[in-house]
């Protein structure tokens, strides 16, 4: 009934499922966590949730990764999940950076219009430096 | 015609006096621009002393940055051409006229670059040598064009190439925008330059930039490189 886990293991790797996925919820409602990684976290910890509380759905996972055993497929799956998370915070940063940059580079050249008494330069939008 | 000098400025206070008042002292033509990249010494205050034209940057930004904001400016305001020279007193303005003549003279190009080496002896640590002979022979090895010195902050670009660059801000302006321009299309040359020894401060290039620097390069030149050859496709 439990798959590869122990009923103590698989009530709590549930719990944590649940209880992730009601955080991620909370974070959102205390905008903490913008929408969209609300999402992914949320549907992340339910799907951990999903696939202890369901041994069929873990059997089968590790069917389609080839995976030895089913918490071979378990781990597989969390690491894959991490990595692609963690490229995908790594672009939110990069964009997030290079804005700030063209935002203080504005700045910068609107100041000093500003102090020259001329036009404020045109910012041409459009390409990625 | 129009020239610009920029000087990408940060933390050069006891430095940049010098270098104004020794390009003005040249009688060159070019206008001169500092751009203060977020110094946290007493440099923008001795900019404003000197009554230099300057843009300031609320934060530190980086080199390149502070480069293309100097692009931006000349770009919007209609000039010819820019020189990069840098705040460290190490580039002799006097030798900015080098640069232009050759780049307006009788076979003109796009880039001229202020080269310590148009003989390829490098000078320097190991370190810095085998990278510079690296680059060297990757940009020959790209491009078919012998550039001996890639890493040269001393360089002049008319409207064409600026234009062109302005927002291929992937390094710091040296190789990577070496091969680009060349691939592009565009004239390249080296002129000989002396070039002093800082006389205060460090260089913008710790341990760890400059163990970086070879990747950070290399990376950018393959993202560049197909770029190049649609601007050349583009603009022939």
């Amino acid at each position: 009934m439990t798959g590869p886990f122990t009923l103590h293991g698989a009530l709590v790797l549930v719990a944590i499922g649940v209880g992730g996925a009601a955080l991620s919820l909370r974070l959102l409602a205390r905008r903490k966590l913008t929408i969209g990684y609300a999402i992914v976290w949320t549907l992340a910890f339910l799907g951990l949730g999903l696939l202890v509380a369901v041994p069929s759905l873990l059997l089968a996972a590790g069917d389609v990764l080839g995976a030895v055993r089913p918490e071979g497929a378990l781990r597989l799956l969390a690491v894959v999940t991490m990595l692609g998370f963690l490229l995908f915070l790594s672009i939110e940063v990069s964009v997030l950076s290079r804005r700030l940059e063209d935002l203080a580079q504005q700045l910068a050249l609107l100041e000093n219009a500003l102090r020259e008494g001329r036009r404020p330069p045109q910012d041409r939008r459009g390409s990625d430096a | 015609m129009r020239g610009l000098i920029v000087i990408p400025a940060r933390d050069e206070e006891r430095n940049i006096a010098t270098v104004v008042e020794r390009a003005r002292a040249c009688g060159n033509q070019e206008d001169l621009l500092v751009v203060d990249d977020g110094s946290r010494d007493g440099t923008l205050a001795e900019v404003r002393r000197l009554g230099v034209r300057y843009v300031s940057h609320p934060i530190h930004l980086g080199y390149a940055r502070a480069l293309h904001t100097g692009i931006r400016l000349a770009d919007e305001e209609g000039y010819d051409y820019l020189v990069f020279m840098d705040a460290d007193q190490q580039h002799d303005p006097a030798q900015v006229s080098a640069l232009r003549e050759r780049a307006f003279g009788p076979e003109p190009v796009d880039v001229v670059i202020g080269s310590r080496f148009p003989e390829g002896r490098y000078e320097g640590p190991f370190g810095r040598r085998l990278g510079m002979a690296l680059f060297a022979r990757l940009t020959s090895l790209l491009t078919g064009r012998r550039i001996h010195d890639t890493t040269s902050g001393f360089k002049l670009l008319t409207r064409r190439a600026f234009r062109l660059v302005r927002e291929k801000v992937y390094g710091d302006f040296h190789a990577e925008m070496v091969v680009f321009a060349l691939l592009a299309g565009l004239g390249v040359e080296e002129v000989g330059v002396t070039v002093a020894r800082r006389p205060f401060g460090s260089s913008m290039y710790g341990w760890l930039s400059s163990a970086l620097y070879p990747l950070k390069t290399i990376l950018a030149i393959l993202v560049l490189w197909p770029q190049a050859r649609r601007s050349r496709a583009l603009h022939p």
